[in-house]
């Protein structure tokens, strides 16, 4: 390295010796390439370790998440299956008679296997305030369904009512329908009124003679079904998911409950942040149909 | 006798030792910044999982069947550094309005009892307890507070009542 030249003659090459600056000026200048080189090492390593500082942890934090939504979501679905209703599905919990909400569930399926209008409202209910506290952020779907038959017993979706408001690119509303970009913006709840405009809840795969409504329920099949659930579930993006073995039974034609009548069943409850699940610039098909809840054979929950 | 232009051997030297300096001066920063912030991250991991080690003895299978099973889990946590409050309460599921996490009150039994755990003794608690009587949005502010909520199922007079578990920790 020229450093070895610095203040030692016997190392200045002749010509360099010759000249009236010397081997003193050579070496204060190649003093100060080494500190620039110094410099510029230090400057690399710094920028190494800040870049280092600031990613440090995330996968733990993201961990830590995880850890607690899932379970978050595990304990949901425990309480609901655990939980205590009235029997008359208008009283409170503390008058009168209760029962485990699932055992009403189980009694209701077991004479016609659909679960009538009432047992459907106390269930989503029951879904409903037991996941109160995160309703606002994250959107859920809860869902029975029985695997082997090929059958939805019972689904419950609880969506965030967004808007999609268009900009300009100079960051100003579009006036236009048609926008530079699109923010998507949740729906406010009025307050003054008792119903939660924010929010959207349904309960689907609802049979047509079941549905107590006028909207026109089409036949889909468990498959084509399934598949929109799973569309849904896979773009949505992180999900937590807890499931849970089940039993439900039915009753034979002579009135008895045989082995024959039992059905292993099963209970989904998945949770995601809320996002708008209508078509995009990049998504020509809507997760869910909004405006066609009738599709999915929803229907809105009064 | 000395040669012209020689100040000394730090002297001749003097222009490389200002970006040597600040190279060094540079590095200690980003270093200390640095180990700073795994400090700071580490210690809010500790807290994090600490909580959720709380949260995971109270909680036990999500069934507490008893004021006095609630108690014993309550016993089981053992010594943490942190400050905490637990409790369990029914404010979401009667659909109450809470503004933050301060306002959320015990629930209490058909025994009128509460199902709190804390390791920290408030100076009054008022009836029904709140997670301000334990700390307050002022002593909040001057601290890093984590809080959890899980959904759990109290039995209460033979009725399995859906329920929330909420912990609250600061250091």
């Amino acid at each position: 390295m020229a450093i070895k030249g610095r203040g030692n003659a016997n190392l200045c090459s002749p010509e360099v010796a010759l000249h009236p600056a010397g081997c003193k000026a050579m070496g204060g200048q190649a003093a100060v390439t080494d500190a620039m080189y110094f410099i510029l090492i230090v400057t690399f390593l710094s920028v190494f370790l800040f870049g280092f500082a600031n990613t440090y942890g995330d996968s733990v934090r993201e961990q830590i998440s995880d850890e607690y939504n899932k379970a978050f979501a595990t304990n949901a679905l425990k309480v609901i299956l655990y939980s205590s209703i009235p029997r008359d599905t208008l009283a409170q919990v503390q008058d009168g008679e209760v029962d485990f909400l699932l055992a009403l569930i189980k009694e209701d399926y077991s004479d016609d296997g659909v679960i009538g209008g009432d047992e459907r409202k106390v269930l989503g209910r029951a879904i409903s305030s037991i996941l109160s506290p995160i309703q606002d952020t994250t959107d859920y779907m809860f869902y029975i369904t029985i695997p082997d038959q090929k059958k939805f017993v019972f689904i419950y979706l609880h969506l965030t009512e967004f808007e999609k408001v268009p900009y300009s690119a100079s960051l100003k509303p579009a006036s236009s329908e048609k926008g530079k970009f699109y923010i998507y913006k949740s729906v406010k709840d009025d307050p003054s009124s008792p119903q939660d405009d924010s929010h959207l809840d349904f309960f689907c795969s609802v049979g047509a003679d079941d549905s107590g409504s006028d909207a026109l329920l089409q036949d889909i099949g468990y498959d084509e079904l399934m598949a929109k659930v799973t569309r849904l579930v896979t773009n949505v993006g992180p999900t937590s998911q807890a499931s849970s073995s089940i039993k439900l039974v039915r009753e034979s034609a002579n009135k008895t409950f045989d082995k024959t009548g039992d059905f292993r069943a099963q209970a989904d409850l998945i949770l995601w942040d809320a996002i708008w699940l209508d078509k995009t610039d990049e998504r020509p098909a809507e997760l869910f149909p909004y405006k066609s809840p009738s599709a999915w054979n929803c229907i809105s929950v009064q | 006798m000395l040669e012209k232009g020689f100040i000394g051997p730090i002297g001749d030297d003097l222009p490389s030792l200002i970006p040597v300096l600040l190279g060094l001066v540079i590095f200690f920063s980003t270093f200390t910044i640095t180990f700073n912030a795994f400090d700071q991250r580490n210690t809010e991991f500790k807290t994090d999982i600490d909580l959720m080690r709380i949260a995971r003895v109270l909680q036990s299978n999500s069934y507490i069947y008893s004021h006095d099973k609630f108690n014993e889990l309550c016993n089981e946590i053992g010594t943490v550094k942190l400050r905490y409050v637990a409790m369990i309460t029914s404010d979401a599921v009667e659909g109450k309005k809470v503004g933050n996490i301060f306002d959320i009150e015990a629930f209490r039994d058909s025994g009128n009892l509460e199902y709190i755990c804390s390791n920290t003794s408030p100076p009054s608690v008022h009836t029904p307890a709140a997670i301000s009587d334990y700390i307050t949005v002022q002593q909040a502010s001057g601290t890093k507070l984590v809080s959890r909520l899980y959904p759990i199922v109290a039995e209460d007079d033979k009725v399995v009542k859906p329920l929330h578990l909420v912990v609250v920790a600061w250091q």
